[in-house]
């Protein structure tokens, strides 16, 4: 697995989790006891959905540009190995 | 001192200077509560599992930005292991402990042997753990109480994991541990300067004799103060000597070891690291085992501290890893870190989550603090990246 598939694995889970955080306080798992009101609790929902997708996308760019790489690599190695 | 050089020093000690500038915030919130004798040994004792688990995905990360995402689901089953090997079936503690930490190696080198060699990627391998383990671990434990949790541990395997050296009363001096607090202030500023000679000696550059000083001098600052803390408040934690001792010895394997290097190298490039004749599925391998093992530890001072297992245990523990390491300036794409910068990260967050708690604050204000956290930390590594290319 190359560095960039690794990297991009880190942040989408990182994105993941920012969704599960949205997706708890969305649902008030903190329960009657929060001092947060619901609309505090919506915005920081909204954010952390916002920033859970940002990530999640941005690695499946850093996903998509190392499976390039790595195609055009092999695609290099094949043509260096034909010349051989 | 220059503005370059000073704003060098910034740069490379950042994540130190924030720590220091959050401790001094919740310093002011809790109105000194968090310099208590008592908050320095629940900072050691709740956040044991993050060292523990931070050195091993360090690791893990170290190799490409791999990561374990099964680490606490797998906390989880052996603590329902333990709990029935202990209290259900009345077995003793070492016998106990032996078969945990095997459980632990048989996992480690099933999950080695698939990445390594089947080339499974490791978020696959580890979410199919994540998602398996934490349901088996509370079926075996439903299945053994009616509650649902297991408890209580034996005492000797809490004093193991959760007691103290040479206890004393809280509020009565504890010489003992202030006495290894001076001895480790004595080794560290002991091993800084003959590093300094020993690198002066074969010709390369070595920090100033100033800077050498001020180095150990706040190092042996920092030991001694947490150590004096640590003597009002019973001795010093066993949980203290096993992240101590991992701290340590992960230390020394990642900056003097050749195998230690190599986890460096197989990240920086693997394929490179690979034509240089390192056997890099043996690296991998490596990283995945040590992780399952260092699970195994976790587990035992975290069931040790809450004196049972139970369905919840380790939830969130991979990210609270994941987090630490990140923090702490290992970066997300393998080859660099340290286990310095591991520990001021996991110390970070001990000190965000405990401060926290000493405010009371909202448990959705806490979730809110974590995720900036996390957030920053990510968005930090991204640019610093970008910047470098």
């Amino acid at each position: 697995m190359n560095n960039g598939n690794a990297r991009a694995s880190l942040i989408g889970i990182v994105g993941a989790y920012l969704l599960y955080t949205a997706y708890d306080l969305f649902r008030n798992e903190a329960g009657a006891d929060t001092t947060m009101s619901p609309a505090v609790r919506i915005l920081f929902s909204v954010f952390f959905v916002l920033a859970g997708i940002a990530l999640l996308v941005l690695a499946v760019r850093i996903w998509r540009r190392s499976a390039k790489e790595e195609k055009e690599q092999q695609d290099r190695d094949d043509e260096r190995t034909g010349i051989q | 001192m220059t503005r370059d050089s000073f704003l060098t020093v910034l740069k490379k000690n950042a994540m130190l200077i924030v720590l220091v500038l959050v401790y001094l915030f919740f310093w002011v919130l809790t109105q000194g509560s968090i310099f208590n004798p008592s908050s320095f040994t629940e900072l050691i004792n709740q956040n044991a599992y993050v060292y523990i688990l931070g050195a091993g995905m360090l690791m893990c990360m170290l190799t490409g930005g791999n990561i374990d995402l099964s680490c606490g689901a797998f906390v989880c089953l052996l603590g329902a292991f333990g709990g029935v090997f202990m209290i259900v079936n009345g077995w003793g503690t070492g016998i106990s402990i032996a078969l945990l930490l095997l459980v632990g190696v048989v996992y480690g080198v099933i999950l080695g042997f698939l990445i390594a060699y089947v080339h499974i990627p490791p978020w696959i391998a580890t979410l199919a753990g994540y998602l398996a383990f934490r349901g088996l671990g509370t079926s075996i434990l439903s299945a053994n109480s009616k509650t649902g949790s297991l408890a209580p541990f034996p005492v000797d395997f809490q004093n193991i994991f959760y007691g103290r050296i040479f206890p004393t009363e809280k509020g009565v001096f504890n010489w003992p541990c202030f006495l290894f607090g001076v001895a480790a202030a004595a080794a560290i500023t002991l091993i800084i300067f003959m590093n300094r000679s020993k690198r002066l000696s074969k010709g390369y550059e070595a920090d100033t004799i100033v800077k050498a000083a001020v180095k150990s001098g706040l190092g042996s600052a920092a030991v001694i103060l947490v150590m004096t803390r640590l003597a009002m408040d019973g001795g010093i934690p066993t949980t203290l000597l096993w992240v101590a001792g991992i701290v340590l010895i992960y230390s020394f394997i990642t900056s003097k070891t050749t195998i230690g290097r190599h986890f460096y190298v197989v990240g920086g490039n693997m394929e490179a690291a690979r034509l240089s004749g390192v056997n890099t599925r043996r690296i991998m391998f490596l990283a995945y085992l040590n992780m399952a093992v260092l699970a195994s530890i976790a587990t035992m001072t975290v069931v040790a501290r809450s004196q049972s297992a139970y369905a919840d245990v380790g939830k969130n523990f991979e990210m609270d890893a994941i987090s630490a390491c990140v923090v702490g300036g290992v970066s997300a794409s393998g080859g660099a870190g340290t286990v310095l910068g591991m520990v001021i990260g996991a110390t970070l967050i001990g000190v965000i989550n405990l401060g926290m708690s000493l405010i009371s604050l909202d448990a959705n204000y806490q979730r809110v603090v974590k995720g900036f956290v996390l957030l920053a930390a990510v968005v930090f590594d991204i640019l610093s990246k970008q910047r470098s290319k």
